[in-house]
């Protein structure tokens, strides 16, 4: 047997037997995995406390931020994709991973990382595709930029400052309570009020930016015109 | 190896070989203007970054093609035995192909796609766009390049093993080689693991089954993943390159 043959049927051979062992290996994080664990397809990811949120994303997966306990799951498939970097109170996530560039509905998106914290002063999402829920706090500002949408469900909060930038959304979707908005909308950026109770609104829109009333926000504001 | 043998080598395959490279240079500029202009024209029906794709594809195909013609004179009885009584060492005959086929094609393919795409996006995309946008770099997919060197490697090692047809043969031993991989592999997991809803594997590094209509994913632990990826990217190009060197060396004799 020539030379060139032997070496090729070793590789073969090894590589087979490499094979062999990988799948056992694969048998033991299979065995492992609770199929009963609501989060069985997350992994948790390692990071500090932090007060500041800044995203940068795609809009292939939602990103959902939620207030409870510091905590941040990514979805196993998409691992490869997660940077993170904390500086100083700044935690720092890249998640690029892009889809169809009509998807803007966060909530018709499968989670790619869950992040709960008790408080965070600011977030900044450029791409992304977000969820904010049951967010209760004194003060929050909110910054999107290129494209990013998010969905506000459930929140609490007393300032909410919200500043949007090319073709971004915000969409107070449900059962949201702010006494001070602050919206501050361009370059396209959309703001849907439907599921919101205001007391304050003060909106700055420029370059084809829109606000979109649903019936509960609209009536409160030809409350606020009486008054 | 000498040097100078080498730079010799490295002429003459330019000299005798740079019109024809021209002109398939020309026709993968022509081809990837067509696929953007295409992906242009239907961006919104195509879910996902199309630039990787049509990145991919040229590369891989124009790659094959570029890499089975640096040796193919073995295939011909004449200018085989010209080509193999050449004054020069099997090793520098092997690296002048791995250079040609890997650093000089990727090289002469990135100016050529980069230079196309920017072309076709200063005409058709209005400013501001991010339409045509492309980091090589993002989401891990630098790691083409390990996986273009082996698929270079195993082209090389067929045109040099087969004396007839050597890239469609090649081609097709890949094929096979792939199909029988990831379906043995299937079942040896499904064997192993007892789990009998195995939808998909990817032999050395995952597998995925569905469990009440949701797909469950499975992945080597992070280690273990490297040690596969020094296996796959390192040892088996250059295992392949060692192939190939004593398959020249044994035509030789």
């Amino acid at each position: 047997m020539k030379t060139s043959n032997k070496i090729l049927t070793a590789l073969l051979l090894v590589l087979l037997a490499t094979t062999i062992f990988a799948d056992f290996l694969l048998k033991k994080v299979y065995l492992k995995i609770n199929l009963n664990d609501p989060f069985k397809n997350y992994q948790p990811v390692s990071i500090q406390p932090f007060k500041y949120l800044k995203i940068r994303g795609g809009n292939g997966y939602a990103i959902e931020i939620k207030q409870a306990p510091l905590n941040m799951k990514v979805m196993t498939k998409r691992k490869n994709f997660l940077a993170v970097r904390q500086n100083g109170d700044t935690l720092l996530i890249g998640f690029t991973v892009i889809s169809s560039m009509s998807m803007r509905d966060p909530e018709s998106l499968p989670r790619g990382i869950i992040i709960s914290n008790p408080r965070i002063a600011a977030i900044i999402a450029d791409g992304s595709n977000n969820i904010l829920t049951d967010w209760k706090a004194d003060s929050l500002k909110l910054t999107l930029m290129g494209n990013a949408a998010v969905n506000i469900n459930g929140a609490d909060i007393g300032k909410l400052t919200a500043i949007g930038n090319y073709n971004t959304i915000f969409n107070f979707h449900t059962a949201n309570k702010v006494r001070d908005l602050d919206l501050r909308l361009s370059n396209h950026a959309t703001a849907i009020l439907k599921g919101i109770d205001y007391t304050d609104l003060s909106p700055w829109l420029t370059n084809d930016s829109q606000l979109i009333f649903g019936a509960q926000a609209a009536s409160k504001l030809s409350m606020l015109g009486r008054e | 190896m000498s040097l100078t043998h080498f730079i010799l080598l490295f002429k003459r395959q330019w000299f005798e070989n740079r019109k024809a490279w021209l002109i398939g240079s020309a026709a993968i500029a022509a081809i990837l203007a067509f696929l953007f202009l295409l992906a242009w024209q239907w961006q919104t029906s195509f879910n996902g970054d199309t630039s990787h794709g049509i990145f991919l594809i040229l590369l891989f195909c124009g790659g094959g093609v570029f890499m089975s013609t640096i040796l193919k004179d073995l295939g011909n009885k004449q200018k085989g035995i010209w080509f193999l009584i050449l004054p020069a060492s099997s090793a520098a005959k092997l690296s002048i192909a791995l250079v040609y086929g890997i650093i000089i094609y990727l090289a002469a393919y990135f100016v050529l796609f980069y230079g196309v795409k920017e072309i076709v996006v200063t005409i058709v995309a209005p400013a501001g766009s991010s339409w045509g946008n492309f980091d090589l770099f993002k989401n891990g997919f630098y790691q083409f390049l390990f996986t273009f060197v082996g698929f270079q490697s195993i082209i090389l090692l067929g045109s040099v093993y087969f004396n007839k047809s050597q890239f469609l043969k090649t081609l097709l031993i890949i094929f096979i080689g792939l199909f029988v991989s990831f379906n043995g592999n299937s079942l040896l997991l499904k064997l192993i693991t007892g789990e009998s809803h195995i939808d998909s594997n990817t032999p050395l590094d995952s597998f995925q089954f569905a469990y009440q209509g949701e797909n469950m994913y499975v992945y080597l632990p992070d280690a273990a993943s490297v040690a596969m990826s020094v296996l796959l990217w390192l040892i088996v190009p250059v295992c392949l390159w060692v192939i190939t060197w004593y398959r020249l060396k044994e035509k030789e004799l």
